[in-house]
Formats: C-alpha cells, structure tokens, sequence
C-alpha cells in the first residue's frame, strides 16, 4: 500500500511539500452573504503550466499570516488558466480570505486526493445531487461533463439550499436551467415570504428537503450514476432515498470533507476508521462508505 | 555488520571523539532548573551536549521522561518563512531544517524501533523533508536495556530489551556493565566507528578505543533471556489489531477509556505520535508557517469549521489513538504504532494504560470466544 | 514537590480497609435506594501504587472500589464532564482538598450541591512514588468534617502544622529573587511548556467549554510552542485561576514537564488570602474576590 520511495532517493533533493504555490485573485463573487468564490490565477508561468487537476481534487489555501484551510477546487479542469474555490466565512482563515482584494496573493497546495471517475460515467446518465455549498465540487465535475457534453447520456441536476438566498452559483444555475441538453430541479428547504414563493414558484422553483424531492422526481436507476454532495445529515438521507430507487451502491458516489491540515495523509486527522479522506478519498462509492464505521462521520 | 566493544571507562572517550569529529551529539541529561535555591522538577530528557565539559552530564542509561522522536520530528518547526510586499503581494522562502550531522545517543531500542515507524509514514507517497533529511544526517546509537520499567512492555509488540531495529549502532552493557558490546547494524554506523577511530582529542592519538566484539555476542544473548524473562508485562499484541477491527462499537472500549480526561500528554510523551497542526505565526508583515505537535485527544482536533464533529464525544477521541495505534498502522504498514515504552502508562494523570486496555480487550474477546464455542456444543 | 517527611508513618495508623469497607456500603446503600446514579471513586490499576477513577453505576459492582495511600486523584473533575454531568445526582469519594473543589464548583453554579453527595474521607497525605506530596504538608482539611461534605469517613486528628511547609519556605525563596531573577525562573519554566494541556484538563476550575487558548477570532494565546505562547498561556491560566484555585496541585502533578505550576498557585493563592482574607474552596456561601465587587474592597493597589 505504501511506497518506500525516500530510500532510494537523495534526502538532500527532497522538495518541501508544504510550500504553497504563489496564486494572484483575479476575481471575486459573492454567492450569499457569508460564501465567497476567488478566482486564482497562477504567479509563476512554469507553475501554471505545469498543473493539472481532476475534479473532485482538493487543495489548501492560505491566507500568509494566517494559516491555510482547505478546499475542493470548484472549477473545471476543462477550464485552463485559473482555478476556484468557493467557501464559507467560518473561521480565521476563511474570515482572512475574505479580506484579501483582487491582485492580492494567495497560497496554494494540490491538488490532493482522488477524483471522480469521469471516464467510468461516460455514456451514462447521470444525476448530480448537491445541497447548500455542497454543489461547489459538483460544479467541477458538471462543467467538465458539460464541455464533454456528448460523451454523455441524460444529465438531471438537483440542487438545493436552506432558502432562495442560500444557492451558491446563482447564475450558473440559470444558465443550466436555460440548456435544452440537461434537465434542473432546483429546491429550497423554506420560503420566506410570499413575493418570494410567487417568483420561486414561477421559476419551476420547488420547496422540500432533497431526499424528499428526490422521490418525486423519481429517477430511473438504471444506466445511470448519481454523484451527491452535501452537509453530512443531506448525504445520509439521499443515500437512503437512492437505495430506496434501485441504485445500486457501487453507482452513488459522492464526495467527503473532514477538517485538514497537511493534505497528504501525515497529519491525522481525517480519517474516518482506517480511511483517510486525504489520500483515500475526497470521492467514495456509496459501497465503499457502508464498509466504515459510521460512527465516525 | 560488525561487533565491537568497549570498555566503560573508555565512554567518555567516545563522546569525546564525537565531538572532535565535529559532530552534533544529543544525550540524555537530567534537567533541573536552580535559580537561588528554587528548582524545577527534576527531568530526564535529550539535549544537545555542545562542549566536551558537558559530556559528564550525559547519563549514557536511562529512561528519558520525552521520547527522542523530536530530534527528528521537533515539538514545533518552520516550514516555510513568508513576508508580505506592497500591493498584496507576498513572498515565501523554504526553510532549511537545520542539518549538522548527528550522533542521537542513548535511545533505548524501543524508541529507535519508533524512529523507523516514523519514517513510513513520513514518506508514504508524499516525503516529509523535514524528517527524511534529519534521519538521513543522524546517526542512532541505542542503548539495550539491562532494567527494564514496570511499565515497559516491548516484547508485546515484536520487540526485545535489546532488539536492534531502528538503531545505526546498538551498546549493550554485559559483564555486569564492565563493557559495552557494540552492534553495528547499518554502513551509516560503521561509518561513525571509522570516523571515531579517526579522531584525534586531546588525551588519544589516532588509537582505536574498540576491540573486537564478538567474544560478548554469547554474553548478551544470555543477559537478553533474563531481562525479557524479568519483564511482567508480556501479552502478547499480535492478534490485538485483529480484535479491534470488530470492536469499533464496542461498549467495553469505551469503559475501558471512560476516566480519559482528553489532555494530549500521552501524544507528546509518545515516541510514535505523529499528528501534526499546521499554523502561521508571525508579525502582520512577516513570519513563519510552523509544523506543530498535535494530538487526536484534543476536542478541536477534528471540529469542522462548521460546528461539525466527527469525534465530539472523549471516548471516541481516545478509540481513535488506539484504533489507529493499533490496528489502522498497522493495515497501511504491516506494524503497530507502539513500541511499548511505556511512556503514556507512566505519564497519564488518570492512569489510562494501553497495556492494560489491550490486556482486558483480549482476554473479553478470548472468554467471548469460549462462550461462543460452548454454545456451538450445546 | 514531593518530600520524604515522616508523614507516612503516621499514615500507617489509618486503617485503609477500614475506610474502604466504610466507601462501598456507603455507596451500596445510596446506589440502591437511588439517592444517587453514579458513585465516582477509586479503583484498583494495573499498576499497584496507581488507583484509578472508576464509576460505578451498579450496586452490585461497589466491591471494585479501593481506597489507599496511592489515592491522589482529585476525582471532582468528572462532575464538569459532560458525560458525567448528565448522570446527576453522583456520589463522589473526595479526600478534604478534593471536598474543597466540590464547593468551589458549587459556588461558581457549575453543579448543584443537592445533586452531588459527598464522601469525604479522613486523609493524612497521599504517596505519589513513595513521597507524600508537599501539598499535604500544611493540609486544613485532613479531617474534612470542618467543610461542606456529606458524610465523613474515618477520624483524624487534625495535627497543626508545626513549621513551615515546603511550599512556603520555597515562597519565600521565590519572594527573595529580584524582578529580573524571577522571570528568568518563570521563563525558564514555562519555555519547557509542550501544550499538551494536561494542567487544563485535570483542574476542575478549568471548566470552560471554549478555552480562550482555543480561541482563534482573535486568537489570544499563540498555539505555537515556544516562549511567546507558552508564557502568555502558563500565565492567563494563573490569572483566571486567582482566589478560585483550591491548590489541589492536580495540574503540578499531571504536567509532564514538570513546571512548578504548584509554585505559581500557592503563590497566587497566598496573595488572595492576604488582599482578601479568603480561601478558596471553605464556604458554600462566599464568592471568589475577583468575581464579586464589595465597596470594602481592599483598594490600595490602586495608585
């Protein structure tokens, strides 16, 4: 399972693997009042070159002087030039992302992790399931099918959040929504007023919990993949309603997320049982997640 | 590799002949702190020894209270230095970790057994430069054990009072501690012989302080029967990361570790413990991204940002050091992450001892076992 | 921290049997008439002169709890865990230093002094490796039946201490240094400090449920081990501590690095009983100091 590598190799060349890459902002948009995406851009013209990513990767961002945190990079590989990454105001790295300005610098690690098995949903159908930020590494994956459009069966995107103000890629959605080759059902959890569910209402907009709409819509499994993502008690339960669909475990994959710091399976802390979300993931099979102790979640 | 040996008088020698060789050597020393009659509580831990006045206060066979896994992997160290420039822009510089060639002397054979756990993980698909080159500049001199604690349990897991593994060169102390035999185990410890009998200090002259070794081979083989003989703890480990792998949910886990406080002294006590924070430290306009100790029983180790946690109750916490000590290591890399040193056992403010945990789970599992068997015969 | 005093003979007059036998029908009866759900004590540990914590739910199981010299753990510490405090109402086995954070719990409205009963046993110093500890010598309460318990165990005669304790005279050392000579020794102490938060989590007056060491908007206390962070945390402990300590010297004991947190307590809690006349941890009905206001206050050190 390991690779003895460092015995053969010259200590005296080994890199520093927790050296950030140098990223300039180019870009930033507000998707609700505390989630934020940046648009990066390489500094060094070899680094930029030299990258590559998969969807469903993941890196570590950093604001200097205040500590890295991580994050799925939410564009598409298919996308060159720059990377994003979407994320909420929590804590003290995310509070000092958010008070960087475009041209500022920003550090970055990665990509790390597995991806998705974009080459095993080829000819499928698929169905992409993201509740609240959990579409963020959705959107990679979407992107990269949609400019691959053809090598695709049907593709049903369904997203939800708490409330209208709550869905992050508010205009991406519509342009979704605006394309004949995909079909969007778009949820929210509640309304807040009634201006609000006339003009939801009159947007094709639903209201209901995922799983609940899930049912409705009622997906054929068959040829189909579902990739999921969401708030942890969102996973649990569509992963139910889509047993309860026929999909078959080894086709509902979705994507996890435990506190980080190194990325690259030293510093201990996100593994789930023997797993390590790091390495090992971020992406899983609904068969691969019933093998470990679900007490860990 | 060759044997050689020594005679105890001729250690300061030694010592002396590795500091004239202009080498950086770390020992045990006992560190009391005197200031105008008050002084600290007295610790045995390792420190460099710089100048030859200093080599009386190497004591060459001890048990040190921390582990010497900080020569290799520090309590807190720079990874990367930045500054921030006009305009938003910053500039990041690696951080050399410091690499004077080292002689580590006085771990004890449990301890450098920790050292090589160490290093799978720290080059598990990814190199830790920071670890790897300081190994890599370091020369391990261990020192077998003639007297082993009562808390000390190596022979649980694989190992002897004076196995080798981990260890550059191995000393054990025979004849009644009249002279040492001397084990080299690796080229990068018959190097540090060769150098040693090349070096020149004020009282020797290019003189050879070894002799042949292998006479006291017999000698230890004898003393290790008896000292592994004298240990009270020996239950075996083996079959423990087995018996785990079905006791996840298990309530008797979480009795056993009930009393935990959640402190994170057995981590840093720990010669395996690895888990690390990562932080930035430093003024507004420049500092550094330190690599600090961790530990898995503190609440926030693994709280989400968002409010999140996976491990939110002690008992889990402490599940997961022994779950992973004991059974996920050892899946990715075919050992157990504990050496039996028995620091935690001897550190804990409640008593929490992995030996005993380990002890009961088996012997629960061995009855469970039985019942099971004497209900298949009904 | 530890002194070989002759302590330990007199100690050989405490029939430990006696009182053990006295601790498991004590907490027999009150497991089964349901006066309590949970009875904290000792038991015995793999190692012979290490009891451990054990909780005892079942008055079937009372036989598991021990009582000897080796009893130092100040068990009132489980009654701010958040496992243990759902388990209200507890009997706690507490010696008199460990009575005294019961009550200073109590005053700080952490529990209720009716969901707790106490079994204070008559405790003439306890052995840590064959020392009594130093915190025993000037001991008030080795017969707790002078504080708040519910029920005391075993009778002690409570000797005066003739001459200074250990403590006191190493004060009294620590008093002699100049400013300089004293923050090299504190320097010098807490730059040992790991962070591994032993101190805190032992010391039933840390209690919070968001430490400020942990806070990270803004972070008070650099995380980093090092002087800076180590100094700034050693040092805000201390402060929050003042007139609350009971000087149990839990947090001495349990620091692997051997910083003489009991040193710095006793000296803290000194200054409070001169500023203020008061001990921490005696009485059920007065506040610490710093967290009440009173227009007789004691306000010289304003200047």
């Amino acid at each position: 399972m390991c690779s003895m590598n460092s015995t053969s190799t010259d200590k005296t060349e080994l890199k520093n693997i927790y050296r950030p890459m140098l990223m300039k902002i180019i870009s930033i948009a507000d998707e609700t009042k505390d989630t934020r995406t940046l648009r990066l851009e390489f500094s060094d013209q070899k680094e930029k070159d030299a990258f590559n990513f998969k969807a469903g990767q993941f890196g570590l961002y950093s604001a200097f002087g205040h500590g890295e945190a991580v994050f799925c990079i939410s564009s598409s590989p298919s996308k060159k030039g720059y990377i994003e990454c979407t994320f909420k105001k929590v804590g003290k790295v995310t509070v000092a992302l958010r008070n960087l300005d475009i041209g500022d610098t920003v550090g970055f690690r990665g990509p790390y992790g597995n991806n998705f098995p974009i080459d095993n949903l080829k000819g499928k159908n698929l169905l992409f399931i993201g509740g609240g930020i959990g579409l963020a590494p959705l959107r990679s994956l979407i992107d990269n099918v949609l400019d691959l459009r053809s090598e695709f069966s049907n593709i049903t995107i369904l997203c939800g959040a708490r409330s209208v103000s709550d869905f992050i890629y508010k205009g991406q959605i519509r342009e979704w929504e605006s394309r004949s080759d995909l079909k969007l059902v778009k949820t929210v959890d509640a309304l807040t007023s009634p201006a609000e569910e006339t003009e939801w209402k009159a947007s094709n907009g639903r209201v209901g919990l995922i799983p609940k709409i899930l049912a409705d819509i009622n997906p054929s499994a068959n040829n189909t993949y579902a990739i999921v993502c969401g708030p942890p008690i969102m996973i649990k339960f569509t992963l139910q309603e889509l047993e309860k669909l026929n999909f078959s475990r080894d086709k509902v994959i979705t994507t996890l997320e435990n506190r980080m710091k190194c990325g690259f399976g030293k510093c201990g802390r996100c593994n789930i049982g023997p797993i390590y979300i790091c390495k090992e993931g971020p992406v899983f099979t609904a068969e691969e997640l019933k093998n470990l102790p679900q007490s860990d979640f | 590799m060759k044997n050689y040996q020594l005679a105890a008088k001729d250690l300061e020698t030694f010592f002396e002949r590795i500091l004239s060789s202009n080498l950086k050597l770390v020992a045990p020393v006992s560190t009391t702190q005197h200031i105008a009659n008050l002084k600290s509580k007295t610790q045995i831990l390792f420190k460099e020894i710089p100048t030859k006045e200093d080599i009386k206060k190497i004591i060459s066979d001890t048990y040190t209270d921390m582990s010497a896994k900080e020569v290799f992997f520090p309590q807190s160290e720079p990874v990367i230095e930045y500054t921030h420039k006009k305009g938003g822009a910053v500039d990041i510089k690696d951080v050399e970790p410091t690499l004077k060639e080292t002689v580590l002397f006085g771990s004890r054979p449990c301890d450098a057994f920790g050292f090589s756990l160490l290093e799978k993980l720290f080059s598990w698909d990814y190199d830790d430069p920071f670890f790897l080159k300081r190994r890599d500049k370091t020369t391990v001199i261990s020192m077998g054990c003639t007297s082993p604690l009562e808390s000390c349990f190596c022979t649980s897991v694989g190992l002897s009072p004076m196995s080798n593994i981990g260890s550059d060169i191995l000393f054990t102390p025979v004849d009644n501690g009249e002279r040492y035999l001397i084990e080299v185990v690796t080229p990068r410890g018959e190097k540090l012989i060769e150098t040693i009998n090349g070096a020149v200090t004020s009282t020797t002259t290019r003189q050879s302080i070894f002799t042949d070794g292998n006479t006291l081979v017999q000698n230890k083989n004898i003393l290790e029967g008896k000292v592994k003989e004298q240990m009270k703890r020996k239950e075996d480990f083996k079959d423990i990361s087995d018996i785990l792998k079905d006791k996840f949910d298990d309530s008797q886990l979480e009795s056993e570790t009930y009393r935990c406080l959640g402190c994170g002294v057995c981590s840093m006590v720990c010669p395996t413990c690895h888990c690390f924070d990562i932080v930035d430290e430093g003024e507004s306009s420049h500092g550094y991204r330190m690599k600090n100790w961790d530990s898995c029983s503190f609440a926030l180790f693994t709280k989400h940002g968002g409010g999140h946690n996976p491990r939110d109750l002690q008992f889990k916490r402490c599940r997961q050091r022994y779950m992973h000590k004991l059974h996920y290591y050892r899946e990715k890399f075919a050992d157990a992450l504990c050496v039996g040193c028995g620091r935690c056992v001897r550190a804990c403010p409640v008593n929490l001892d992995i030996y005993s945990v380990v002890y009961n789970l088996k012997k629960a599992y061995a009855n469970k076992k039985k019942d099971n068997k004497d209900n298949d015969n009904v | 921290m530890t002194t070989n005093s002759n302590q330990s003979n007199q100690n050989a007059n405490i029939n430990y049997n006696d009182l053990q036998s006295e601790i498991r029908h004590l907490a027999k009866d009150l497991l089964e008439s349901k006066k309590v759900r949970i009875v904290i004590g000792y038991g015995s540990g793999p190692l012979n002169s290490k009891p451990v914590p054990v909780f005892i739910t079942d008055a079937n199981d009372v036989d598991r709890l021990v009582y000897n010299e080796f009893c130092f753990n100040n068990l009132s510490i489980y009654l701010t865990k958040a496992e243990i405090k759902a388990k209200a109402p507890w009997a706690i086995v507490v010696k008199g230093c460990d009575a005294r954070s019961v009550i200073g719990l109590v005053v700080e409205n952490q529990i209720k002094r009716d969901d707790v009963f106490t079994i204070g046993v008559s405790c003439n110093g306890v052995k840590l490796e064959g020392n009594t500890l130093s915190k025993c010598d000037t001991c008030a309460v080795k017969n707790p039946s002078n504080i708040n318990v519910n029920k005391v165990i075993g009778n002690i005669k409570t000797a005066s201490s003739t001459s200074a304790s250990t403590l006191d005279k190493e004060l009294e050392q620590l008093n002699k240094m100049s400013a300089e000579e004293r923050f090299q020794f504190w320097k010098n102490e807490f730059d040992r400090c790991i962070r591994c938060y032993g101190c805190r989590q032992i010391c039933p007056h840390c209690f919070c449920n968001n430490c400020i060491a942990e806070k990270s908007a803004p972070q008070w206390i650099s995380t980093t081990p090092g002087s800076r962070g180590n100094f700034a945390w050693n040092a805000i402990r201390a402060f929050h501590l003042v007139g609350r300590c009971v000087e149990c010297m839990e947090c001495s004991r349990a620091c692997p690095m051997g910083i003489r947190l009991d040193l710095l307590n006793h000296y803290l809690a000194q200054e409070v009983r001169d500023s203020y006349n008061f001990v921490a941890g005696m009485d059920l009905e007065q506040k610490p100091p710093l967290t009440t206001y009173n227009l007789k206050d004691n306000q010289d050190f304003i200047k």
